[in-house]
């Protein structure tokens, strides 16, 4: 009865709408075309991009990009498509999505890794800890190429034989430090160790040894350290969880060995390492020289759990000479380091001052770094956040202790001045009801910012409108990688980072899509810009519309890329997933 | 409303004999069906020593369906979910002049005052849908929903009316074609999620969509005397 009611109220239905027809000359589909259906393009939320440059030529993009999420929330990460194999666009960059149900804060925040390897690098595993989906993060994560000297990271190649026996002979050989104020490492391999593959297989041959020393103070470098610096979970010598712990490396290293192309991950028998310390080294556990008798931890990274694990604890010791050093046996490769595990805080929370409103047009992120407030120390890895007045900023499970916090005008590889460095403050002082307040004042407005609002649409061939939402990066051409210009939300976004009749390159890298402008120019006056696609054939022309600001100079600027016709290639790009009346269609149908 | 307005006819019939009407003649009440309303109730008396009759007409039209899921006869790889309603309710005030002798045919011309009129239609996807690796709720993928209301609640009628006012027996069917004219009528647009940025699409889809002002009449007029006598005036 149920399907008879409906079919007489769809009949009465279309017999109106018959009735409204036969009194008209419109046809519903010249109103479908002649209206068009707007289609947005963000399936899912894009909360993250990860752009991976070579840490020894910035200007060199990493090639055979394979990435996997690793962790607690890693079901919930997909591609921009939704797609759980995710692929980089462009070659180097990482656009992660969730799916629009899927609400974070700080009490749930979304936790993974990603793990990034490519042929020639160390893998890179970055953890990523999101409470605020809008609050969009770029982050520029340089990989180390093995054998390769970086900034903050060098690197000591070798040779080992290992027989049918093992090793012939105790095998002796040191680091290469990336800077003097570091001791190089002493690795020892005892005679007749054999050498295994992940898989238990004994490996034959000539080993090829690389031994990377990172250095523990340069922030570039450490964005190559596993995970995080301040990490959710820790486990102790026995795997037990210690939950939120600060990471805090004295030494910090990377020993990989090949056997005919095989990875070396144990050994019959431990290797030895052993650190020389002088007497300015700084014990990161205490804050002062270290000394005969100071306990620090000897941590590995698990590569398959994505977690930093105490192997051991040592003490400092004097040789007869009374030079100090510690000595550990170490009995797998991996990621390891020497420091100290201070135990860490859910989060602090900061409450900011500025002169920045929330309710304002432009968005603007500055680069933000955590250091210890005693040797500079980086104590997290940086990220983006905007600053504006009463903002609550998380930053979560820095290790306990005082920190600074830093605030530079660029990225994080091209960073130019620092605007703004906070007194010290205690890292577990700032919580959700007594946040540490930090008053950054005028000091993030360097300069006047130009104020630079876009609208961008374009119409395809059958009159469907598509506004984008997707991030536009851009770089100073003198900078090697790209940072975020803006998000593009619907088709509308807002930037004060360019300035005035500076060259810039731009470059949309995304689903798919890699577009690229290199030597733009902001213009300075009303004018038009013809823009040429070599890809798609055709030239479009861009509306500049400056607006004077309240000093009668022009300070706003309105970029009007709207009405563009589309090729019907471009339209196939953005819409391949879709039908021309805007409904998903299994891209397995051909279509 | 619909009560409320039901209720005013019933006394309208009741008292228009004894005061608007010409002592000599006689009312008549019809029931309406149609697109104009779904029930309708009519009272019709001729104006005395003319061959004009007014008629006076409250109609009801509600019609709506919801969830309906249809694939559109397979036409379309996945279902599609349904929403659609019409309300309608007005008053009419019309003058019927005879175009034949015998007086089955004739010219209708007044004027509707429309308490509530709205169209609209919501549709979405039926289940969900799998995109890539994931199953889209189709609250995720969001919906479109278009909304027809008119601003200005009078509209002028003209038609033609089929069948006698006046039945030689006790009941009679006639036939009422013709068209208000709504003065205005905006298009509303509510879409969410990918569907969203359409809602400005609105102010073009009300100027393609002016011949929805023309809101036409196909109404099915039952002569039915209810007291089993004429009304008539003492």
């Amino acid at each position: 009865m149920k399907w008879l009611q409906h079919n007489v109220k769809i009949g009465m239905l279309l017999t109106m709408g018959f009735a409204l027809m036969w009194s008209s000359c419109s046809k519903i589909e010249d109103i479908a075309s002649e209206t068009g259906v707007v289609f947005d393009t963000d399936l899912l939320t894009n909360f993250a991009s990860l752009q991976y440059i070579d840490a020894t030529d910035p200007d060199v993009a990493p090639e055979g990009l394979k990435i996997e999420i690793l962790g607690k929330d890693k079901d919930q990460i997909y591609s921009v498509l939704g797609e759980k194999n995710i692929e980089a666009d462009g070659g180097n960059i990482v656009n992660l999505g969730v799916r629009k149900i899927v609400t974070v804060d700080e009490n749930d925040p979304l936790e993974f890794t990603i793990k990034v390897t490519a042929p020639g690098y160390l893998p890179s595993y970055r953890n990523v800890t999101i409470y605020n989906l809008e609050d969009f993060q770029f982050i520029t994560i340089p990989m180390v190429r093995e054998a390769s000297d970086a900034d903050g990271v060098a690197f000591k190649t070798a040779s080992v034989e290992f027989g049918a026996e093992g090793t012939a002979e105790t095998i002796q050989f040191k680091s290469r430090t990336p800077v003097s104020t570091l001791q190089p490492l002493e690795v020892t391999i005892p005679a007749q160790t054999a050498a295994f593959a992940a898989n238990g297989q004994k490996l034959q041959g000539e080993a090829v040894v690389h031994l990377g020393q990172f250095d523990p103070f340069n922030p570039m470098a450490m964005k190559a350290f596993p995970g995080e610096l301040a990490v959710a979970n820790f486990l102790n010598e026995e795997g037990f969880d210690l939950g939120p712990t600060g990471l805090r490396p004295l030494a910090f290293y990377a020993l990989d060995m090949y056997v005919n192309g095989q990875e070396v991950k144990t050994f019959s028998q431990p290797i030895t390492i052993r650190l020389p310390l002088d007497a300015q080294t700084i014990n990161p556990a205490t804050g002062k020289p270290v000394q005969v008798g100071d306990e620090l931890a000897v941590a590995s990274f698990d590569e398959e759990a994505a977690v930093w694990k105490q192997e051991q604890t040592v003490t400092v010791q004097a040789d007869n000479l009374g030079r100090m050093y510690v000595q550990f046996e170490q009995p797998h490769l991996s990621f390891w380091f020497i420091g100290a595990v201070p135990a860490g805080c859910n989060y602090t929370l900061l409450r900011i001052q500025s002169d920045i409103p929330k309710v304002a047009d432009i968005f603007r992120t500055f680069y933000t770094e955590l250091v210890d407030a005693t040797t500079d120390q980086p104590v997290a890895q940086g990220r983006y956040f905007r600053f504006y007045n009463f903002e609550r900023i998380f930053i979560f499970f820095p290790p306990a202790g005082n920190v600074k916090l830093r605030i530079w005008d660029g990225d994080e590889v091209c960073k130019d001045d620092m605007l703004y460095e906070s007194p010290a403050f205690n890292t577990c002082a700032g919580t959700f009801f007594n946040p540490t307040d930090i008053n950054v004042g005028t000091s993030l407005r360097k300069e006047e910012w130009t104020e630079i609002f876009v609208q961008v649409s374009g119409v395809c061939p059958n009159g469907l409108t598509v506004r984008p939402t997707l991030p536009v990066l851009f770089k100073d051409p003198a900078c090697p990688a790209y940072t975020l210009l803006g998000n593009l939300k619907s088709g509308t976004g807002w930037t004060t980072k360019l300035r005035q009749g500076q060259y810039y390159d731009f470059a949309i890298i995304y689903a798919g899509l890699d577009r690229r402008i290199s030597n733009l120019q902001v213009p300075t006056q009303d004018t038009v810009i013809n823009i040429v696609s070599p890809v798609y054939n055709f030239t479009e022309t861009i509306v500049v519309d400056w607006v004077p600001g309240s000093n009668g100079v022009g300070q706003k600027l309105h970029l009007n890329y709207q009405n563009i016709q589309m090729p019907q290639l471009a339209c196939d790009e953005y819409l391949m997933y879709f039908n021309p009346d805007g409904t998903p269609i299994n891209p397995g149908n051909g279509n | 409303m619909r009560i409320a307005l039901l209720m005013l006819l019933l006394v309208l019939s009741a008292f228009l004999p004894l005061t608007a009407v010409a002592q000599h003649d006689e009312v008549q009440v019809f029931l309406r069906m149609g697109t104009d309303g779904l029930p309708g109730i009519e009272l019709a008396t001729q104006i005395p020593h003319s061959q004009t009759w007014l008629r006076i007409q409250g109609s009801f039209f509600d019609l709506s369906i919801n969830d309906f899921a249809t694939d559109f006869n397979g036409r379309l790889s996945f279902e599609l979910l349904l929403d659609g309603s019409a309300t309608l309710h007005h008053m009419a005030l019309w003058a019927d002049r005879p175009l034949n002798k015998k007086q089955w045919i004739r010219a209708c011309a007044g004027v509707g005052l429309f308490a509530q009129s709205e169209l609209s239609g919501k549709i979405q996807l039926a289940g969900t849908f799998r995109f890539n690796d994931i199953d889209f709720t189709p609250e995720e993928i969001g919906y479109w929903q278009g909304t027809v209301r008119y601003p200005i609640p009078f509209a002028p009628y003209a038609g033609i009316s089929l069948g006698k006012i006046r039945p030689e027996r006790r009941m009679g069917i006639g036939l009422d074609i013709g068209t208000y004219y709504r003065l205005n009528h905006r298009v509303l647009v509510d879409a969410t999620n990918l569907l969203r940025g359409n809602e400005e699409r609105a102010d073009r889809l009300t100027e393609l969509t002016k011949f929805l002002r023309w809101t036409p009449v196909l109404s099915l007029r039952m002569t039915y005397k209810f007291f089993n006598h004429q009304i008539t005036s003492s």
